[in-house]
């Protein structure tokens, strides 16, 4: 992948060696939110090497949301650690680009894609100042990363939903990081535009782009490197075919999965989170 | 009438000249911020601080004795800053709904003005009417300064802080994931509509503000399909309205205030008309 000036390899050369073998987010003990309430996570510890793209699934108040709040410093965690490879960030959380649920998004507002865009890059340019060519550079890299050059002048609620959720994903991209969290991408979009989001993750795998993805979709979870199962805390994390076991899910959805196990299949029935 | 009549002969008395000169500053203004109204829709904000700051204007009136430029703007701009931030702070944290509390703050504080004014029956006559519909014969080169004044620092801030106001008017997550200050910039905004409000106050009065605000702004967005598009045709809407009001009032025999809000109206159903014909016509065969 091609180096960016936030990049720490960039920043430090004497460090080169440490960047490439730290992970490229280390989580260790993690706890968020108030305790024994929906929604908090507790002790969570995970490892995401470079250019890995995790899933994270769990039943609706497993702490998904909340779990990427802390990682973007929205939500402070009591406890733990997270780094970035290989550096502490406590303090900085400028190189993690969350990309929330966007149901509060007013589609008709008069910005462009490439306005949107540009939005990602406000703490770059800096208070006082208008974007210079190096912002609209990154603004057009990471359009071209996620396809959606062609379209950079139309109005944002011209678009499908496919290609909302891509623009939301370049916005991220030109925060100049390489470690995205995408909360629920899949949630309202139909088929076709799952497919799309999902050829997009495959591009930005190419570009060595780390991604964490929370999703009801276990169908969808199962086609990336990792998926972690999150209950408030980390149920299991590995490989999709050694996590998806039917333990793991009844622990996790207890009676709103009837899980079936036969043979090396596993077979999950009515997956029920309304 | 020849053209003379019409443009120039108007001119030549002061009170039209600064009649214009204000209508112009104030249509640039609250075209430029009144498109952040829009957008972030908040006109019933915008209407409720216009109305807001009648305590203030009241208390300047009756302690000046009459219409002082450099106290009714002050009374105004001190009650029209406490009723932002004090609006502003009742719907923090989502204490209590935004339109609940704006409507409670709202009308208290016009009561309180109007209670104030009625204690004396001179200002409660006359001039009540001007604060609430505008009188462009009281336009003072006083008047003009402090318009200008504010008409730079408004528009100033808002060209400075624009890719930080657009942020955070568009989206909040995003704003709070950047460390933006939202709430501060949130405030700055509402600050700045009670400054425009306060510095229009002659030219249209505190009941026809609103349509300075939001019909020149509503009218750009049909047109415009990005934010600084938005708030250049709708600043230059803003100030054709109130050149175009200031001659019909003239020549009608009319109120200014009335005659600019109702020039800008009939430009906005102008434009929403065309732009409904040209999606019809785009449309039909589908």
């Amino acid at each position: 992948m091609a180096l960016r000036v936030s990049d720490p390899l960039y920043l430090q050369p004497d460090h080169q060696l440490d960047a490439e073998t730290c992970p490229a987010l280390a989580v260790h003990g993690i706890t968020a939110g108030y305790p024994g309430q929906r929604r908090a996570i507790e002790n969570v510890s995970f490892d995401v090497q470079r250019g890995q793209h995790i899933a994270i699934i769990g039943p609706n108040g497993a702490g998904k949301s909340t779990l990427f709040k802390a990682l973007v410093g929205l939500i402070p965690h009591s406890t733990g650690e997270i780094s970035l490879h290989g550096e502490n960030c406590r303090t900085s959380h400028r190189m993690l680009a969350y990309v929330p649920q966007h149901e509060a998004i007013d589609w008709s507002f008069p910005v462009t894609v490439e306005d949107v865009v540009m939005m990602g890059r406000a703490r770059k340019i800096g208070w006082l100042r208008w974007p210079r060519s190096s912002d609209r550079q990154a603004v057009d890299a990471a359009l071209d990363q996620v396809g959606m050059g062609p379209f950079r002048h139309r109005q944002i609620g011209e678009l499908s939903g496919g290609q909302k959720r891509r623009v939301f994903i370049a916005r991220a991209l030109a925060q100049d990081t390489d470690v995205l969290l995408l909360d629920e991408p899949f949630s309202g979009v139909d088929v076709a535009a799952e497919q799309e989001i999902m050829e997009t993750l495959d591009a930005l795998k190419q570009a060595g782009i780390t991604i964490l993805l929370a999703t009801h979709d276990l169908n969808a979870a199962s086609r990336f490197d990792r998926v972690l199962i999150l209950k408030n805390g980390v149920i299991a994390y590995g490989e999709p075919q050694d996590v998806f076991t039917p333990d793991n899910l009844r622990q996790a959805y207890g009676d709103r999965v009837s899980v079936v196990g036969s043979g090396s299949q596993t077979i999950i029935v009515n997956d029920s989170h309304s | 009438m020849d053209l003379y009549e019409f443009f120039i002969q108007p001119m030549t008395y002061t009170f039209m000249r600064h009649a214009m000169i204000a209508a112009v500053l104030v249509g640039i203004t609250s075209g430029v911020i009144g498109s952040f109204v829009v957008v972030r829709g908040m006109s019933f904000f915008g209407d409720a601080l216009a109305h807001s700051i009648l305590p203030g204007v009241a208390v300047a009136y009756i302690v000046t004795g009459g219409a002082a430029s450099g106290a009714l703007f002050l009374g105004g701009l001190i009650a029209g800053i406490g009723s932002a931030l004090g609006i502003g702070w009742l719907t923090r944290g989502d204490r209590l709904k935004e339109d609940t509390a704006i409507g409670i703050v709202f009308v208290a504080m016009f009561a309180l003005g109007i209670a104030i004014i009625s204690s004396d029956s001179r200002a409660y006559g006359r001039d009540l009417v001007h604060i609430l519909f505008g009188n462009i014969l009281g336009i003072a080169s006083v008047d003009i300064q402090i318009m200008l004044a504010c008409s730079v620092v408004v528009v100033g801030l808002i060209l400075v802080l624009y890719k930080e106001l657009l942020l955070i008017s568009f989206d909040q997550s995003l704003a709070r994931s950047l460390r933006l200050p939202s709430e501060a910039l949130r405030l700055l905004l509402l600050v700045l509509i009670a400054v425009t409000i306060v510095a229009s106050l002659r030219i249209v009065g505190i009941a026809l503000m609103l349509a300075m605000l939001i019909t020149p702004a509503a009218t750009a967005r049909l047109l415009a399909n990005r934010m600084h598009y938005m708030m250049l045709i709708s600043a230059t809407l803003g100030a054709l309205g109130g050149v175009v009001g200031i001659y019909l009032s003239y020549h009608l025999g009319i109120a200014t205030g009335p005659a600019i809000v109702l020039t800008i109206t009939a430009a906005f159903a102008l434009v929403f008309a065309a732009t409904q014909l040209r999606h019809y016509l785009t449309h039909r065969h589908d």
